[in-house]
């Protein structure tokens, strides 16, 4: 190796770049059209256009949340967001990196079980598991603490409400965290199934026991990911919409992002002040981005290669079955808790806590999916931009993914494009579109088109991230073998790459979609009576009182969202068995 | 540091009609790498001509640029500078501007991984080169039969690559490869997946395919036996350079470096100083005064200089035929038993040289015995012995 001249590089490299231009093909420059139309048109021009139009209203909103007279409220909002967030990552963190841990490290592996953990927010829509949990836990006709207060009647405590009452700032923190610990589990299991277990080893053998091996080498080595869970954590929990809408009014516990709804659906919108507090929570998500960023230096995560190690699992003992449980115990709480409150209100005409076998009914059902106007159409345009944008974002993704190859800048840009909307928050985007899309020249307001370009903006980090994975587990000699077969780059793309990566790009598909029929921030913000989709009508019925049709509506997404990830299990599971065969 | 000399092949004999017959011409490859490191020389002026239905063989160890030449040819790596021409046409030049993707130029492709599609059966793998050609389904699946029919594989055109062996996978790949008739094929170390039985018989197969067919292959690896056996011409490769090419016979027994010398079967090396130079030359070495020529540059008397010779070439003088000039006292360190030869190791502690012989038992350690080696076999290259 030797160095070279470096000016004389950098004197050939802008003739290079020319004629490599010149050389693109076609479908190369579509692509990066289209990644350039996402980040330009559907981010940038939004926060621009809505900053250009009320930059008058911006001023003006800031002095009413500094000194004027939002300037009361705010504060205890600011500060009950950060409550909830800081509890919920905290519950998060440690329920997620502790089964992460459990299933990597110990003779507890979860098995099957293991496999639903990070799914278990796509299995039942946290929208749902909410309202399910509402059901459960209000405190006067929760069905879980009727249940309760009549195992204690024989104490003769005669009690008429409780035990739990989940319109509190507790419930409001524990259900966030519940339904934010898969994407803490899948952050750390991953980090924990890279890190070379010898390390461990070399640390037991050197004489420490299981429990100063975890504190002084597992955990250092994972940092880094821990702190990814974390900021991971908190961005979705800042932006997080469902839980306190569901919840808050109950408990009169405000948060950020239903505090910025209000005050942009209240009359008259006040949209100076909605705009300044998404700008600051954008600004806060990205400075806690860059402080992650400064906090993890490069390198630190060491002796991270190579895949399929095989180590000694730490040995639980007796403690395993109780490890075991708690696993189960979880996905008792998101998810088979929450549907059996949502199926039992449901089937009733009216929500009460003592069921009577003679009433039950599937009424509620026949009036969500064939008579009421609002919910067809939103189940119908939920399901339609589901596919719409589960296939756009796919398909782009997916050709990007394959066709820009494994390595190279080019491919590290565009993931970084991609990767861009990951760190807005929804509420963001939702205010962002709602001010520069009501306006000349895109007056899209209240049409299905705005919510498919949000939906797209939203989930394509998710298709993104599949559709990567799918793509590298492809070895890049067979690309390559197909071009010196004399295949152009489409079709190399389309007979081999394409095929190959079908079952992670269906799988990618799947999450998608679930996200985005699950979707209830940018729907509730963008969605109305003429564009309505599920998530913002499912907010609406339960405003309004109408739980049984809303229980019904939720259990049909969730029985959507089950069956596909069910399947996206096989597809995944499918593959794997034809790759390693 | 080694001394070594820019090795290029254009120069007398080079011009006119020997030019137009080659298959594929380098002129003046290079390629940097530039990592967040720094930069990573890969190719260095690189200049090569490979004729119509030559086999010839790239050899170095890791990271000597042979397998970035041969993606240069194939257009799946740029160079920096340079041009290539296949069948005379220009597919890259750096000057012009010109640089031809891949799936237009003339020539197929054997890669490591064997890189068949796993979903696509035997038959369509080796069809699919034809088929984007735009030759019809039927004659394209037809054509693909018989290529592997040539390579043994008539019974498993509905296979699929998972199904097979590795050998057989990489038989599949060759089918695909020849398939097409481009009169090229690049191979990028295609054997070193294989066990060493199918690999010495994928070798010999290999060159079969290639008297009957006639293509031109340019094959890289860096397995020196592989290379003698398959090569018409064998270009051995250090650092993004080309140090000798020659036919095997000439780069084994005539190296030009001792880099070259060292790297292509084994060899024992001394370091000596020239005492006189004349028809042949004479070295001081710590084991004795050795003579031979020059494999190198010639240096002056008091040079210092590297003493090469072969194990294989050396003798016992109690055997017959031991009448050479160059012997060399020292005393038997250990024998090693390989099965068809026997390697003999004879020298002091800090001194040894090795010697090669088939037949006869192992020595006892501590016999002392005199070794000769014929001064035909001896060369000296000049540099610093770090003395």
């Amino acid at each position: 190796m030797s160095a070279i001249d470096h000016g004389a590089v950098s004197g050939t490299s802008l003739s290079r770049l020319r004629a490599r231009l010149q050389r693109t093909s076609p479908f190369t420059l579509l692509l990066w059209g289209v990644l350039l139309f996402i980040s330009v048109g559907l981010i940038l021009y939004p926060l621009v256009t809505a900053l250009v139009y009320e930059a008058g209203n911006v001023a003006e909103g800031f002095m009413s949340l500094t000194t004027g007279e939002l300037s009361r409220r705010v504060p205890e909002v600011i500060l009950n967001t950060v409550i909830v967030v800081a509890g919920a990552t905290a519950l998060a963190v440690v329920i997620g990196s502790a089964l992460a841990w459990a299933n990597e490290r110990s003779d507890a592996s979860l098995g099957f079980v293991g496999q639903l953990l990070p799914l278990a927010a796509l299995i039942v829509p946290p929208i749902a598991g909410v309202i399910g949990w509402a059901v459960l836990l209000d405190p006067r006709v929760g069905l879980l603490n009727y249940f309760l207060r009549w195992l204690v009647s024989p104490l003769g405590l005669g009690l008429r409400e409780g035990p739990f009452n989940i319109y509190t700032m507790t419930g409001l923190i524990v259900t966030t965290g519940l339904y934010t610990v898969p994407y803490v589990y899948l952050v750390m299991s991953a980090a924990l199934q890279r890190l070379d277990p010898s390390v461990e080893e070399a640390s037991r053998v050197n004489g420490a026991s299981p429990l100063r091996t975890m504190l002084r080498v597992t955990f250092p080595a994972i940092k880094p990911a821990l702190a990814a869970s974390i900021l991971l954590g908190a961005i979705s929990g800042i932006s997080l919409f469902s839980v306190p809408a569901v919840l808050g009014a109950g408990a009169r516990v405000d948060v950020i992002s239903v505090y910025i709804y209000r005050l942009l659906s209240d009359y008259p919108a006040q949209t100076g002040p909605a705009l300044v507090l998404a700008l600051g929570m954008l600004i806060v998500v990205q400075m806690m981005l860059i402080g992650q960023h400064l906090l993890v230096k490069k390198g630190q995560n060491a002796a991270i290669s190579g895949r399929g190690f095989r180590g000694t699992k730490v040995r639980l003992g007796g403690f395993r079955h109780v490890v075991r449980g708690l696993a189960v115990f979880y996905l008792v709480l998101t998810a088979v808790l929450p549907i059996l409150g949502l199926l039992l209100v449901s089937l009733q005409p009216f929500w009460t806590p003592a069921i009577n076998v003679a009433t039950l009914t599937l009424d509620n059902f026949r009036f969500v999916l064939f008579e009421n106007n609002q919910t067809v159409e939103a189940l119908r345009n939920s399901m339609g931009l589901g596919v719409a944008v589960a296939t756009f974002n796919m398909l782009v993704t997916g050709a990007i993914a394959l066709h820009l190859g494994k390595h190279g800048a080019a491919r590290r840009f565009a993931d970084s494009l991609t990767g861009l909307p990951a760190t807005i928050p929804h509420t963001v985007i939702g205010v962002a579109f709602i001010l520069a899309f009501s306006r000349e020249p895109l007056r899209i307001y209240g049409t299905t088109a705005i919510l498919l370009l949000a939906y797209v903006v939203m989930t394509i980090t998710y298709a993104a991230r599949a559709a990567a994975s799918a793509a590298d587990s492809i070895s890049a000699e067979l690309g390559e073998a197909s071009r010196v077969s004399k295949a152009s780059d489409f079709r190399t793309l389309w007979r081999i790459l394409l095929p190959l990566a079908l079952p992670g790009l269906v799988a990618g598909w799947i999450m998608v979609f679930v996200h985005t029929v699950g979707e209830v921030t940018a729907s509730a913000f963008l969605s109305g009576t003429h564009n309505p989709v599920i998530g913002r009508v499912l907010l609406d019925f339960w405003n309004f009182g109408n739980f049984p049709q809303v229980a019904a509506m939720a259990l049909v997404i969730t029985l959507i969202s089950s069956t596909l990830v069910g399947l996206m299990l096989f597809v995944t599971r499918r593959a794997h068995k034809v790759t390693v065969s | 540091m080694i001394e070594t000399r820019r090795f290029t092949v254009s120069g007398q004999g080079e011009t006119g009609p020997a030019r137009a017959e080659a298959r594929v011409s380098i002129r003046n490859l290079s390629k940097t790498y530039r990592t967040r490191r720094g930069a990573h020389v890969a190719l260095d002026n690189v200049s090569l001509d490979i004729g119509a239905s030559e086999f010839v063989v790239l050899l170095g160890p890791s990271g000597c640029g042979k397998t970035t030449l041969l993606r240069c040819v194939a257009g799946l790596e740029e160079p920096d500078a340079g041009e290539i021409l296949i069948n005379g046409q220009l597919v890259f030049s750096s000057e012009k501007g010109i640089s031809v993707p891949p799936e237009k130029r003339p020539f197929n492709m054997v890669f490591q991984s064997y890189a068949l599609w796993p979903h696509m059966t035997v038959q369509d793998n080796v069809a699919y080169p034809l088929r984007n050609a735009g030759r019809a389904v039927r004659a394209a699946r037809e054509s693909a039969g018989e290529a592997l029919r040539l390579v043994g594989l008539g019974d498993y055109l509905a296979a699929y690559p998972g199904q097979l062996s590795g050998g057989q996978q990489q038989r599949v790949a060759l089918a695909r490869a020849i398939v097409s008739g481009d009169g090229l094929i690049l191979f990028d170390e295609p054997l070193s997946n294989l066990d060493a039985k199918v690999r010495e018989r994928l070798r010999l197969e290999l060159l079969g395919l290639q008297s009957r067919i006639g293509f031109a292959a340019i094959y890289v690896t860096h397995d020196q036996v592989e290379a003698l056996a398959l090569a018409d011409r064998i270009a051995v490769m250090d650092v993004g350079r080309i140090e000798q090419v020659g036919t095997s016979d000439e780069i084994y027994d005539a190296p030009r470096s001792r880099y070259v010398s060292d790297f292509v079967g084994s060899a024992n090396e001394l370091p000596g100083r020239i005492v006189s130079v004349g028809e042949t030359v004479v070295v001081d070495t710590p084991m004795g005064r050795m003579e031979g020529g020059f494999g190198g540059e010639p240096v002056a008397v008091g040079a210092d200089a590297w003493v090469m010779f072969r194990p294989e070439h050396c003798q016992f003088d109690f055997e017959p035929g031991c009448d050479g000039e160059n012997r060399l006292d020292g005393e038997v360190l250990r024998s090693l038993y390989l099965g068809a030869s026997m390697q003999h190791v004879v020298g002091s502690e800090d001194r040894q040289i090795v010697v090669t012989r088939t037949g006869g038992g192992p020595l006892e350690p501590g016999t002392d015995v005199t070794v000769c080696c014929p001064v035909g076999r001896v060369r000296i290259f000049p540099g610093d012995t770090g003395r």
